[in-house]
């Protein structure tokens, strides 16, 4: 460094030290801070566009969110306020960040089989090219299948074929690239049926794989 | 204090050292809750008190406290379809998940502490929805089947 470098160095040095000391040290006095508060959204739901209820209490009162974009301020020791319908660019701007990451709605599927075995009925069979773009559609899937079949036979054999239904789609997904660790597989066999039967009865309806993708 | 130690034990400490570094930060014996969906950095997950980076994929189990920095942002898929996500500077815990339909045992409380936080309902909203609370500081949520946002000052 020339010795001109270092005085330049120096006199910045002193100019920066002269300028903050100006600043300081006693601050300019400032309004109290306004005590925390938290807010709460009642908004669309993403998919269906339905507005459910909210409900917000503590022990100083109760505030019930109906519509879409209202909102209310809670602030400690007080009840929540009266409701205030927040713009659309409102809640972009206080929620955008966490809006901007909601992953998309988890999605099912029904696979439906033939009397007696793991053999999908023509329908489902080509419904489950639509299962496996679902799977490849998401980042970081994970599946649920739940095999299930009708009454007739015994229940036993029933739980065996379930399993053996959910096993075949499971090793379809794998085929096509799923991770196996991501994918539970369970069978409910006749137990949990999508219409209610006597026992012993063939319904093409029950004989099902259920298949969450989310 | 340096001790020469024969290369297999070397290895041996090395190979130890590896496993505890992979090792989550406390075992998890409950069943798992949900998956990590989106991760910008920084967000972690912390589990016994230890934070650990957030990987999409990674498991979440009931009890862990969802984190994120300035930058940061995280979204989660509960196992009955809750979708949750941070904005920058946010923390959550996940304090109850109990997701068994076929006993109906159903809960599900998130504990928001900080930042900004998006809700959308899952199965357990719509089968018991009054075993579902969004808490904060100074309220109490409770949730009738919808999309909530819930923004949390810090102290």
């Amino acid at each position: 460094m020339t010795a001109h470098g270092r005085w330049l160095r120096v006199t910045l040095a002193g100019t920066v030290a002269a300028v903050l000391s100006a600043c300081g040290p006693t601050p300019p006095p400032q309004a109290p801070a306004p005590p925390p508060s938290d807010l709460v959204v009642l908004v669309p739901d993403p998919e269906s566009g339905d507005v459910g209820r909210l409900a917000i209490s503590n022990p100083a009162g109760l505030v019930e969110l109906t519509r879409a974009g209202e909102s209310t301020t809670v602030v400690s020791g007080r009840a929540p306020a009266t409701p205030v319908v927040l713009s659309d660019a409102e809640i972009q701007r206080l929620f955008g960040a966490a809006l901007a990451v909601q992953p998309p709605a988890a999605r099912q599927f029904n696979l439906y089989f033939e009397l007696g075995g793991d053999t999908l009925t023509p329908e489902s069979q080509a419904l489950v090219a639509e299962v496996i773009a679902a799977v490849r559609g998401r980042t970081a899937p994970d599946v649920s299948v739940i095999g299930h079949t009708d009454t007739t036979g015994a229940a036993d054999a029933n739980v065996a074929l379930g399993l053996r239904r959910a096993g075949l789609i499971r090793d379809l997904l794998i085929q096509a690239g799923l991770d196996p660790a991501v994918v539970d597989v369970v069978s409910h066999g006749e137990s949990d049926p999508l219409v209610d039967t006597p026992d012993g009865t063939a319904e093409a309806r029950n004989r099902r794989v259920e298949v969450t993708v989310r | 204090m340096a001790v020469a130690l024969p290369f297999s034990a070397r290895a041996l400490v090395l190979a130890v050292a590896t496993l505890l570094a992979a090792a989550p930060a406390t075992a998890q014996s409950g069943p798992v809750a949900g998956r990590v969906k989106v991760a910008v950095v920084t967000a972690a997950i912390v589990r016994g008190g230890q934070a650990t980076p957030a990987a999409v994929g990674a498991e979440v189990f009931e009890a862990d406290v969802l984190r994120t920095g300035a930058d940061g942002q995280l979204a989660v898929m509960l196992k009955d379809e809750t979708r949750v996500s941070l904005a920058p500077g946010s923390e959550v815990a996940l304090a109850t998940f109990t997701y068994v339909p076929s006993e109906n045992r159903l809960g599900l409380v998130l504990r928001v502490a900080r930042g900004a936080l998006s809700y959308v309902s899952g199965r357990i909203a719509r089968l018991l929805p009054e075993s579902v609370r969004l808490e904060t500081p100074t309220a109490v949520i409770g949730v009738r089947g919808t999309h909530a946002l819930v923004r949390v000052e810090a102290p």
